[in-house]
């Protein structure tokens, strides 16, 4: 076997090693280079990158616009159960010191904002101011009305909370009954807690919807340049490097998806602010209508990204991998 | 600089397309690998670019054994590599001078050394006025020279180029040989497989001949006529 030797100087090949500090400069320009080619690529197919954006708003807009329905509900809540009170009566016959000695016992609790004892004249004072009622009261031989603790819970108590306070209340020596006239608030916000799990769950699953599109566009945007992927890898590209700009197109996708549903979701409360506004009016100003927080319109978009970069991720390695074999 | 020494490949099906061929390009020297269509020419350059893995023999490229090599330490090697294809294989959204500069970024070269690079590697191929064409709007052979340009702009210690003629008229043949033997010129170990035995004969460098995948011949430059 003849083997020729030219006699040529030796090549000077491109240098692999390189200082730390470019290491550090061809790092941040890989990313540059990638987050460009990225941004081109969605730009390059304009109605493709349109669909997945809406898609994906629309589908992270649902859970904030029913998150902002519900925080609306128990505002309502909160405003039209203020001044509800609950309220012990007295066994009859009892006189003014045991009721003061048992409104002392409970205003020493956590659950206690306020408590006002209501005499038996003016209860038949109240009785009196009701149209019809006086009559009937004049007839009467002596006051049979007992002596009433209207307790005013602390505002925000959970239904565990306003139970254990009744409890307390009944418990207390010469309470006859006890009547919470805010049980219908308990049970709002049994419902509002069923109601947020619901809106929870199905923040999750759009969630993982947005996930699963930003997935798919990926996953065919690698099918439809897999030549591409060929030739990068032929010239020396490392699979992180051909996946990178993926993995971008995967946070733009899901970023701008985020800004989407967050104006989407600005929109629909702006629509919902008038009737709302007619509503407090009808409660003497008492309802007011609450926007989505600050905090959540701004982290939606990143929390957005962060979705949209998993979804790119996970079908991106495995693509490449068959972009590459093929 | 490249060597293989007693190299076979079995493909999965029993195709048996290298049988211990062995030989070996020093830097500055440039070879021609030729055979009838099937001997191997193509198998081998892929052995060297690290697509295909040996199934006996070493084959070593700048000192380092392939068949060791790792797959994460598999872009590295390449980067050393050169490589024209004889359908170019250019990215046809981007524009000349972005095909070109790739390996240049994927090498980590800072954006100024780039342009200069990309610049330097169009001007030696004479297709600086184009940078800023797609391929599309390129002829056959332009887009040929702009894969050669990309091929060389990172300094490969070796070049390799399967068929990279085969879709050109043979003046356009000759322009690209002679391309590759300037590159030879400056220390660059050039290897290319073509089956186009009038141009390897005007070009007269070392011809290694396949046939059945057997190393049948390997004729000096010198004793090329």
């Amino acid at each position: 076997m003849n083997t020729v030797r030219e006699p040529r100087r030796a090549p000077e090949p491109e240098k692999t090693r390189r200082s730390e500090p470019r290491k550090v400069g061809a790092w941040r320009e890989h990313h540059a280079w990638s987050m460009s080619i990225s941004l081109r690529r969605l730009g390059a197919r304009p109605l493709g990158t349109l669909l997945t954006v809406a898609v994906m708003g629309v589908a992270l807009a649902l859970p904030l616009t029913f998150y902002l329905l519900l925080g609306n509900v128990q505002r309502m809540g909160d405003a039209l159960g203020r001044n509800q009170s609950i309220s012990a009566f007295m066994k009859p016959g009892q006189n003014a010191g045991v009721a003061e000695t048992a409104a002392s016992a409970l205003r020493g609790r956590p659950e206690v904002a306020d408590i006002v004892v209501r005499t038996p004249k003016d209860g038949l004072d109240e009785l009196a101011e009701v149209q019809g009622f006086s009559g009937a009261l004049q007839s009467l031989d002596a006051n049979p009305l007992p002596y009433v603790l209207s307790v005013q819970p602390k505002p925000g108590l959970s239904a565990e909370d306003i139970g254990r306070l009744v409890d307390s209340m009944k418990a207390t020596p010469g309470v006859d009954m006890v009547q919470d006239t805010g049980a219908w608030r308990q049970r709002l916000d049994a419902l509002l807690g069923v109601g947020t799990r619901a809106v929870s769950l199905l923040a999750l699953l759009l969630g993982v919807a947005a996930l699963l599109v930003v997935g798919n566009t990926i996953r065919v945007d690698i099918q439809s340049r897999s030549a591409e992927i060929g030739v990068l890898l032929l010239i020396g590209a490392s699979r992180p490097f051909v996946r990178r700009p993926y993995l971008y197109a995967g946070i733009w996708l899901g970023f701008l998806a985020g800004v989407l549903a967050v104006a989407l979701a600005v929109v629909l409360e702006l629509a919902l602010a008038g009737p709302v506004g007619r509503l407090a009016a009808a409660y003497d100003g008492s309802v007011s209508f609450g926007g989505l927080p600050a905090w959540l319109l701004l982290s939606v978009p990143f929390a957005s990204a962060v979705l949209g970069w998993l979804g790119a991720r996970l079908v991106s390695a495995r693509q490449i991998r068959r972009a590459a074999a093929a | 600089m490249i060597g293989f020494d007693l190299v076979s490949k079995r493909y999965e099906g029993d195709h048996q397309a290298l049988t211990d061929v062995s030989f070996s390009v020093e830097a500055g020297e440039m070879a021609f690998v030729t055979g009838h269509s099937g001997a191997g020419k193509s198998t081998l350059l892929k052995l060297l670019a690290m697509i295909e893995r040996p199934t006996n023999g070493v084959v070593t490229l700048d000192g380092r054994k392939l068949n060791t090599v790792r797959p994460a330490e598999i872009p590295k090697i390449r980067r050393k590599l050169g490589m024209v294809f004889q359908d170019h294989r250019l990215l046809l959204d981007r524009s000349v001078f972005a095909n070109v500069e790739l390996p240049l970024i994927i090498a980590g070269v800072s954006p100024a050394d780039r342009g200069r690079r990309v610049r330097a590697a169009l001007e030696k191929v004479g297709l600086l006025s184009y940078e800023k064409q797609l391929p599309e709007a390129l002829s056959t052979g332009e887009q040929q020279r702009v894969g050669i340009a990309r091929a060389i702009v990172a300094k490969p210690a070796v070049l390799i180029a399967d068929e990279p003629t085969g879709n050109l008229d043979p003046q356009l043949a000759m322009e690209i040989m002679g391309l590759f033997a300037e590159f030879q010129a400056v220390g660059t170990a050039v290897l290319v497989a073509s089956h186009d035995l009038m141009l390897i004969k005007r070009m007269k460098k070392r011809v290694v001949v396949l046939d059945h995948g057997k190393l049948v011949a390997d004729v000096p430059a010198m004793e090329v006529v």
